[in-house]
């Protein structure tokens, strides 16, 4: 298997594309293709590389011309189902349906840095700014709608991102989120500050919507960290002494034959710490661990 | 060294630069860039790594390629394919009844053990179509999941059995529409 090419040779950019795969096993590719998201994946969101300024609405969410929004998490899904539940929060509190929402993976320079994803506490300590944000864009939304309908914010109400003037009925008017600011930026600071929505008027939240994540997982289409492939990747292997007291009773390295394994092409060795030798090779055959 | 071999993959010819004892999985992985079978324990211990040979699931991870040579071998992906094939289906569903079970049960968590979880109850399930729990249990018993999601595992099987009995009864116009009847039993 030496000197192959990866059948799946991602140059960086396309492999950032689907990247949001590398660093938290979510795969970009159902989210982005199905919405074609003028989002340019991969590209730092905020014109720098590194998460986004977490002080601006921009950073948490997006509506676009159709009506729809995307939520930017900064937690990996993995398996907790966060990715679901944090959609949900921020449904809620936009007065979108669960099927106006969406989110994309996890990537340092798309996503908010929300810290480490662990101790099964993405809801408790991530939901709070999504919420929040979203509340914030809700509010923004409503004055928009109420310039443009002409009619005061506390005259509106929202139902599936749609804007309307008083009562849902035939005669009132109405505008979408989706007219008001699809695909623009809010440029708004995130302040905190808007009234989130009480409990009592939940719809969504509270309710057990399928999870976003478990179609892909079953029919392959996921991509864990395990399948990234980058152009020129090698694999390494690491040989380590025999027997499970071997560590405990100091085994090191005594002597190395790295000419074992030249025959071998692209195979070499990496690195050789006192315990155990790190080799690397164009795929993963197991012929050089065992030459040496 | 490595020489060209030649594997049938999802009824697919390859040839791949690579030695005998190379594990199928590495080639399955590095060299045919599939995301169904994936890399566990390296021992044949989780099932992370299944794939169906010749319709009898088998662990990629200690099967060296040269053992698979003149065989057919059937990954995640081209599951939906083979069940086609085996039920004489006009057309290949999105799903094997096994995968959209899983759905309509909500049983993964993380995932990453499934293909193997999947490979094997379709298995099972193509030699016992109507699997009591025990030959549920017994069938499941080496594929570890740490996310501890057994239960709604053995629940979508049972699901998958009933949908795919109706399938079945349905006769040979079953068609890619019958996914629907699947997302409905029991509900």
């Amino acid at each position: 298997m030496i000197g192959t090419t990866p059948l799946l040779s991602l140059p960086r950019r396309e492999f950032l594309k689907t990247g949001g795969a590398l660093v938290i096993g979510w795969s970009l590719r159902g989210t982005m293709a199905e919405t074609g998201a003028a989002q340019d994946v991969g590209a730092p969101r905020g014109g720098v590389a590194g998460p986004p300024d977490p002080k601006q609405i921009d950073t948490w969410l997006a509506i676009h011309s159709d009506n729809t929004a995307t939520v930017y998490i900064g937690y990996v899904e993995l398996g907790q189902g966060s990715t679901t539940s944090l959609l949900q929060i921020a449904a809620e509190e936009l007065d979108l349906d669960m099927s106006q929402v969406r989110t994309v993976g996890l990537d340092t320079n798309i996503t908010p840095n929300q810290g480490g994803t662990y101790s099964s506490s993405s809801i408790a300590r991530g939901s709070p700014a999504i919420r929040t944000a979203a509340a914030e864009a809700r509010q923004a939304l409503l004055k928009m709608a109420s310039e443009k309908l002409g009619a005061p914010v506390e005259r509106l109400t929202v139902s599936k991102g749609v804007v309307t003037v008083g009562a849902m009925g035939a005669e009132s008017e109405s505008v979408t989120y989706g007219g008001l600011i699809g695909d623009q930026l809010f440029h708004l600071a995130f302040t905190g500050t808007a009234p989130v929505k009480p409990v009592s008027d939940y719809k969504i939240v509270g309710t057990s919507p399928l999870r976003n994540d478990i179609p892909e997982k079953v029919s392959g289409r996921y991509v864990y960290l395990q399948h990234v492939r980058l152009p020129g990747m090698v694999h390494g292997r690491i040989v380590r002494p025999r027997g499970q007291t071997a560590y405990g009773s100091g085994a090191k390295v005594a002597s190395l034959e790295e000419h074992s394994i030249a025959h071998i092409p692209g195979a070499r060795v990496l690195r050789r710490p006192t315990s155990s030798v790190s080799l690397q090779s164009a795929s993963g055959t197991l012929s050089a661990p065992r030459a040496i | 060294m490595a020489s060209q071999i030649q594997i049938r993959v999802n009824e697919r010819l390859h040839s791949v630069p690579s030695d005998p004892d190379t594990p199928l999985l590495y080639v399955l992985m590095n060299d045919l860039a599939l995301q169904g079978p994936r890399f566990g324990c390296g021992l044949a211990q989780c099932g992370s790594c299944s794939v169906l040979v010749n319709g009898a699931e088998t662990r990629s991870c200690v099967t060296p390629i040269s053992a698979v040579v003149g065989k057919s071998v059937v990954t995640l992906e081209g599951l939906p394919s083979w069940y086609a094939k085996q039920k004489k289906l006009s057309k290949v569903p999105a799903l094997h009844p096994v995968q959209q079970a899983l759905i309509d049960e909500q049983a993964v968590q993380c995932g990453y053990c499934f293909n193997g979880m999947i490979i094997q109850a379709a298995d099972l399930l193509s030699k016992t179509s109507r699997p009591t729990e025990g030959q549920i249990r017994s069938a499941m018993n080496g594929h570890l999941c740490r996310c501890g999601s057994y239960p709604r595992v053995i629940r979508a099987i049972q699901r998958a059995s009933h949908a795919m009995a109706s399938a079945a009864e349905d006769g040979a116009n079953a068609t890619v529409a019958q996914q629907t009847p699947v997302a409905e039993v029991e509900r």
